[in-house]
Formats: structure tokens, sequence, C-alpha cells
């Protein structure tokens, strides 16, 4: 692995990984975002050692994956997915809660004022928060807030429309809020 | 405005992925990809010697032979 490499961009990589089989080249983009996978991982589950399992796993997928992208998408947008993706599974596996229907419920206004309110709350309190709520609501906020993913790259990776997409961040915004609200209430 | 987000994926506030696990990622990737180049040698291999096998006029490899096949419709006349 030359210095030169490490300078190539990711789609020039996943290009010499998957056409002409220089798999040595995934350790650079190992390098570039495992620590961010591995992040990711640990807001989910909070255990280092089931975090370490999952990032082998998600980044073991991505590899037999990789002839699938399509660079419809960033790189990073692509990985984040199905981490986050493998994550919400882990999640379902290993905890009792009531899956939510994503798509389910009545339509609800995308309201600005809600992504303000969002963006306006302390660190501490939006981490205790999207621990209380649904993991594929955490999902769509990172992917959207936290990757700063265009609406366009969340349609394309996720494969759902442009509304749909409006309607579950709206929905997962709204139920972030109603955690906190509940939560004040309790303190009051 | 400030992205408390981005706060939460502060590097800082999360430890580092041991070097180990990127050698076992690693290795397992590689050994697999050894595994996904055998078998697609097998399948060519396989490919091949089924092609040669079912050819005509090829060489029979019990007599040193060849199989010729004709054309069935001149036989049936």
């Amino acid at each position: 692995m030359t210095k030169d490499n490490k300078q190539l961009s990711d789609e020039v990589l996943i290009e010499a990984i998957t056409q002409k089989g220089e798999t040595e080249l995934f350790g650079i983009l190992y390098d570039r975002y495992s620590n961010k996978v591995y992040r990711k991982c640990l807001s989910f589950v909070k255990d280092e050692s089931a975090a370490q399992d999952m990032v082998q796993d998600v980044l073991l997928k991505v590899f037999t994956q990789l002839g699938k992208f399509q660079g419809k998408s960033r790189f990073s947008t692509w990985l984040y997915a199905i981490t986050y993706n493998y994550c919400v599974e882990y999640y379902r596996k290993n905890n009792k809660y009531a899956m939510v229907d994503i798509d389910e419920g009545p339509d609800i206004s995308v309201d600005d004022d809600d992504e303000k309110e969002l963006l306006k709350m302390r660190a501490e309190q939006l981490k205790w928060a999207l621990d209380q709520v649904a993991p594929e609501d955490k999902m769509i906020l990172l992917l959207k807030y936290q990757d700063d993913t265009p609406i366009k790259e969340i349609m394309d990776t996720l494969d759902i429309s442009e509304s749909a997409v409006k309607m579950r961040l709206a929905r997962a915004r709204q139920r972030v809020k109603q955690v906190v609200q509940e939560r004040e209430k309790v303190m009051v | 405005m400030s992205n408390p987000f981005h706060e939460l994926d502060a590097e800082e506030s999360y430890p580092l992925l041991p070097n180990e696990v990127k050698v076992q990622t690693l290795g397992s990737i590689y050994s697999l990809r050894m595994l996904m180049d055998i078998v697609d040698l097998f399948v060519s291999k396989a490919g091949a010697t089924f092609h040669t096998s079912i050819s005509p006029n090829d060489v029979n490899l019990l007599d040193g032979s060849r199989d010729v096949v004709e054309d069935r419709d001149d036989k049936d006349e």
C-alpha cells in the first residue's frame, strides 16, 4: 500500500478493488472509516466489545457488497446506511421493543420549527433522547443531521421517495421532542 | 448555530478501535477474497471441462477415438 494510494478518492479505490481485484486497497478504506463506524455502533450498543464485533461484521458486509455500490451517493453515505441498518437489526435482536412501522401513522406537517428546536438541544439531552426513540428514528436523524446527508442521497440510499424521507424525519423529530417534553414534565 | 449532533460524534468522546480489530477484519477479508478466487477458478475450470465433454468431434478419453455427432435428420432418412 503506497503513500500515493492513500491519496486516492473512495470511488477510485472501490473501482480498483472491484474491477482489478486489488483487495489490499480496502485497508485504506478501513483506515478512513473504521473509527467512524465504531462510534456509530457504540452509540447504539454502548458496549465496546459488541461494537468491535459489529465493526468487523459491517466492514465484511461492505466488502462483499462493494460491487453493488453504484455511486449514486457518496461512499460514506452508503457505508453509514449499511452500518445503521446493521445496528437497527442488532438492536432488534437484542432488545425487547415494539417495532415501529416507520411508514404507518397519520401524515404530519413537515415543520421547520421542530428542526430548529432539535438543533438547539444540548448534546447531553439529545444523546439521552436518541436512546429513548426507536432505532429507526435515530438512524434517519443521524444520517441527516450528524452525517449531513442531503435528502436526495438519503432517498437513493434507502430507496424511498422524497416525501417518505421528509415524513420519516418529521416523525423522528416529533418523537424526540415528545420524549424530551415527557422527561421535563416528570422532573418538574 | 452549532449542531449538537456533531458534538455527539466528537472523536474525543469515544475510544479508538483497537488495532487487533483491524488485523482480524482485514485478515477475514483477504481470506474471503482468496476463497472467492478459488471458487471462481473452480467454476471456470468446471465450465471448461463441461464444455469439452459435450463438444462434438471430441477425442474420447477412454479409447482415443473421436466422437462424431452425425446429423440425426440424415440418419432417419
